[in-house]
This record gives C-alpha cells, structure tokens and sequence, in this order.
C-alpha cells in the first residue's frame, strides 16, 4: 500500500521515474571538458549534474540574471535603495531629495501650504558642478565648499523669501512662521548661521558635519547614473 | 601801506583760487551720476553653501539703455534682459519678465554715484544697491560688497 505519508528523496520527487527504474548513470565527457572528481573515484554523480541531463535546470538562466544584477550593486539584499527621491515642489516643479528627509520635505510643504503660504522653492539637490558653479575658488576650505555642501546630499533646500509672485518679501512675521513650519517638520535653519542664510534650510547627515562626503558621494554617484533621464 | 598791496593781492588770488575751487566742486557733486553700470549685491554664503543677492548691468545701446538683472536665492535665476528707462534726473524704471514667474516685473529708483537708492518693486524695499564689480568676475564669500 502507497503511503501517503512516507518521506521521499528529492531525486525521486524530481525525477519523472521511479528512482528503482533509473538506469545507471555513466559521464560522457565532451571534447576539452575536464573529468569531474565523482566520475574519476566512481561515485554517483550529484544531484545537479542529473537535473542538468535531464532537461530540468533549464528554468535556472531564468534566475541567474537577477542575481548577477544584484551583484553588480553594493545592496546584496535586494534592490538598492535610490540616494535621491523626486518630489513635486511649489515654484521650481520637480527637485530631488535624500530619502531620509523626504518625509520631512513633503511634510514641510503640507504645512505651508495648510497655511495657505505655498513657499516658492529655489533650489534642493545640488551637483557638485552646480555648486562649482556658484563658486569656484581653490581657497574655500570652511564650512560648505563645492563637495561639502549638504545641497549636495540632497539634505538642503532654499525659498525664495519673495512671495509666490515675487511682488513682495515675506514680513519678518510671516519668516518666522515658514522658520516654525520648517523646525516643526526637522529642519535646521540658515538664518541662524555667522552670516545669516534665511532662505537655507537643512537637516545634517547623522553621521555629523565631518561626515557629510560619503552622502556626498552616494547623491552625486546616484546623479550621474541616470537621474536626469529618470 | 607799501607791504599791504602784495598782500592783498595774495588775499584776493587765494580767494578767488577757493571760489574755483569749490565752483568745480558742487559742479562736479551735481553732475548726474553715470546711469551705466554694474550694480550688485550677490555673495557666496560659504555656511549654506548658497549664493545670494541680485546682480543689474546697465549698458547703452542704439535702443536705449537696456541690461542685465540675475537674482540669486540660493541658486543664480537665468540672466534676464532688462530696459530700463532713465530721466535727466537719472530716476530709472526697470522692465523685465521674471524668468520664474513669467510676471512683467518694474523696479523703480534713482542711480547714483553710490548705486541705485531708493528702489522698490519686486520685492526690493528702499535698500541701496551698490555699484560693484560683477560678483561673477570678482567672487565675494561671506558678506555682500
């Protein structure tokens, strides 16, 4: 009687046939192809050699390409995590964020824009050609020169202290409310630099302000592979 | 009476040497400042890692005055023409389309030797902006010229 209950091998659940009506398994070398170690000491030739003859590791290629992509990455674990977000904001359209603050950016807009404020944006992510751009000098050495700037993170964004039609300046009243929507959502201010920044905000990279080139790095790695065509 | 004619005369001369003098003088200080020019208030703040400030370039061509203005909140807008329209007084009126919001912008003032006073529009409550050189051939970190 079949019992149903019975474990079996995983060559006999693999294997079309009954493993007692499998014939003897013998290698036949191809030309140039090296005799395997079970075949010189005679033993039985493992499992996936058999699966090979059989036809049934064909559906393995189907797999393989998807793990050589994840090699290729330095996220073995699964997709990578992208270094910079899109997000939709008032006055400039499309800018780009690390994601560990996007959450706060987005959170940020919402709150002004409950407020009725909608805070124009001047700027957000920054390359680091971009931020060379804007100041090219072998001499910068403190605190943000091109390649330490935390635009250039994607961690930093500026308004514009003109309102939305750019007709009048925000009040010093209406500054202070945009400084505690912006603090109330994670942000550091810009006005509460030496030289005063009022349209900066920023959230520094856990790591402190002396680490901020391996975030750096990974933004502008992230940019240059693509981000524009994304 | 022989030692006061010399004198005299050496009065006179001085005096009239100081009337010249200070003729020339208010003459210059009145003579309307030259309404071309750069005038610019832009800064690299090194803290932010931002540039800030408006940059106006005022040239005469066959067509008048006409110019340059770039605004700068963070990152540089796009270098936007300007005309501008400046009276014997040299009050000037600024024309433009703001390349962000598409608005036709006029901005109002009075160039002087010092730069242009008074102006207001877009945004730009009565603070002086200076006559400098161009933030772009002369970067300035840290503080305004």
């Amino acid at each position: 009687m079949n019992d149903p209950f019975k474990s079996k091998s995983l060559g006999e659940i693999l294997s079309p046939k009954p493993a007692g009506d499998r014939k003897p398994v013998k290698w036949h070398g191809r030309p140039g192809e090296t005799k395997p170690l079970w075949a010189i000491l005679g033993n039985e030739p493992p499992i996936a050699w058999q699966l090979e003859q059989e036809g049934l590791a064909r559906r393995q290629p189907d797999v393989v390409p998807v793990q050589l992509a994840q090699a290729e990455t330095n996220e073995p674990f699964g997709p990578p995590t992208p270094a910079l977000v899109p997000i939709d904001v008032p006055g400039k359209g499309r800018a780009y964020f690390d994601p560990e603050v996007a959450a706060n950016v987005q959170d940020f807009i919402d709150r002004t824009r409950q407020a009725e404020m909608d805070v124009p944006f001047t700027s957000g992510f920054r390359s680091t050609i971009g931020q060379k751009g804007l100041l090219t000098d072998p001499t910068a050495t403190t605190p943000a020169p091109p390649g330490n700037s935390l635009h250039e993170a994607g961690r930093a964004f500026d308004i514009s202290l003109n309102n939305k039609d750019k007709t009048q300046r925000y009040s010093e009243k209406q500054l202070k409310e945009i400084v505690d929507f912006a603090r109330q959502s994670g942000f550091n201010w810009g006005g509460d630099f030496r030289k005063p920044d009022p349209g900066h905000f920023f959230i520094e990279v856990p790591e402190g302000i002396g680490n901020r080139r391996s975030r750096i790095q990974r933004a502008q790695e992230y940019y240059r592979n693509g981000l524009d065509s994304r | 009476m022989n030692c006061t004619l010399p004198k005299l005369i050496g009065i006179v001369s001085l005096s009239m040497a100081l009337l010249i003098f200070t003729g020339s003088t208010v003459a210059l200080a009145q003579r309307p400042a030259n309404p071309t020019g750069t005038f610019s208030s832009m800064y690299y703040n090194e803290e932010g890692g931002d540039l800030l400030g408006i940059e106006i370039r005022i040239v005469y061509t066959n067509k008048g005055f006409q110019g340059t203005i770039q605004d700068a909140q963070g990152e540089p807008d796009e270098l936007t023409l300007i005309t501008a329209t400046i009276d014997d007084d040299n009050n000037v009126t600024i024309s433009f389309t703001d390349p962000s919001t598409a608005n036709p912008v006029t901005i109002s003032g009075r160039i002087t030797k010092a730069g242009i006073e008074k102006k207001t529009g877009w945004g730009m409550g009565g603070k002086i902006l200076k006559r400098a050189p161009s933030y772009w051939e002369e970067r300035r970190r840290t503080s305004p010229p």
